[in-house]
């Protein structure tokens, strides 16, 4: 990431592939809660930040399985975040782990999206108040 | 005063109870210990509840007790908790970023920022943000091990809920409850879903938000009133 200069940070492209352990979500929280502090935003909107890379880590691991990693990319603004998560395998039908997070993910974010059953993506976007 | 009695009436209202133990039992199940060594725990729980039953009360004991059982598995929980130690440095740093936080929150009328906080803690950002994520942590958990909330010993709902919430039964009309359900935050709302549509215990909840068992106690409270708030608006 750039330094931070007075004016409002710029929009930022952040990428990180992890292994698929559920260990490594404290990885990725560590991660969006650094991303979220360099834009300054509230510890209420980076404690839903934590909890949707959580839950979409979750996700993943649910239902891309046999998947070698799973990549994260955040896209990350003053006025949006999105989190979009990849896998590289066939997405499985939903298990009810599956399900409780995608309940998770659309209670704390705005727009929730699923790709194909053909290749693993799972978009989540929040707005930034 | 009580209706305990003897030591035979008492060993047999233990017995007759010993269902009620694992059934409260059972909501800890996640946190790591043996069933069996919670239903131990709870029976220490259960006989304290039936030393102090006052039977002159309309209280029937099942509902006496259950406090005093998921009282004495949480006190054994907690206690075995502190086995695994966070770092002294780091708890302290978290103590100050909650003392910071909570300080701001009330300063300010807002959520902080990590920033603020940071200022007010005499921290740098990143100490912040690592006391905020690691410094509260409990134990070390896989996530997979909260992946079966709906095992088949769960609680109902009404013998979870404890008697908080009578009044939420009588509200049949689920159309205006997904209307009121609309306005709650995400996190009440996570809260109310995963609590009465998962049937997780708080606990559970807890461990799944990384956050205490008071604080989703806090936000299922805060959301239950403006639910029944909004429903009694809305009913003629």
């Amino acid at each position: 990431m750039e330094a931070r200069s007075s004016s409002e940070p710029r929009r930022q492209e952040i990428r990180l592939a992890v292994p698929c352990d559920p260990e490594w979500a404290a990885l990725l929280r560590l991660a969006v809660a650094g991303m979220a502090a360099y834009f300054d935003f509230s510890t209420a909107t980076i404690e839903d930040l934590k909890l949707a890379v959580t839950e979409a880590y979750r996700h993943a691991l649910a239902t891309a399985r046999g998947a070698s990693g799973i990549e994260f990319t955040f896209d990350v603004s003053a006025s949006r975040v999105s989190i979009a998560v990849d896998a590289g395998v066939p997405r499985e039908l939903a298990a009810d782990e599956a399900d409780v997070s995608l309940f998770v993910l659309r209670a704390i974010a705005d727009d929730v999206t699923l790709g194909s059953p053909d290749r693993y993506h799972l978009a989540v976007t929040k707005a930034i108040d | 005063m009580t209706s305990t009695g003897s030591g035979d009436e008492r060993e047999r209202l233990v017995l007759e109870h010993l269902g009620l133990v694992r059934s409260v039992a059972a909501r800890f199940k996640y946190r790591g210990e043996s069933l069996e060594d919670l239903q131990q725990i709870g029976t220490i729980g259960l006989i304290k509840a039936i030393d102090r039953f006052d039977a002159s009360r309309e209280v029937k004991l099942t509902t006496y007790a259950v406090p005093f059982i998921a009282g004495e598995i949480h006190h054994y929980l907690r206690d075995r908790a502190s086995v695994v130690r966070v770092p002294r440095g780091l708890q302290d740093r978290a103590a100050k970023t909650t003392a910071a936080e909570s300080e701001l929150a009330s300063e300010l009328g807002r959520s902080p920022t990590i920033g603020e906080i940071s200022e007010r803690a005499g921290l740098t950002p990143e100490q912040t943000i690592e006391a905020q994520e690691l410094g509260r942590s409990r134990r070390v958990q896989s996530l997979d091990q909260a992946s079966d909330p709906n095992g088949n010993d769960a609680p109902s709902i009404a013998a979870s809920l404890g008697g908080e919430d009578p009044e939420l039964e009588t509200f049949a009309d689920r159309a205006m409850i997904a209307d009121a359900i609309e306005s709650l935050t995400g996190r009440e709302k996570v809260v109310v879903g995963l609590r009465f549509l998962s049937d997780m215990t708080q606990s559970q909840i807890a461990d799944r938000l990384n956050c205490s068992q008071m604080q989703v106690s806090r936000l299922q409270t805060r959301a239950l009133r403006k639910l029944r708030a909004r429903l009694e608006a809305s009913t003629p």
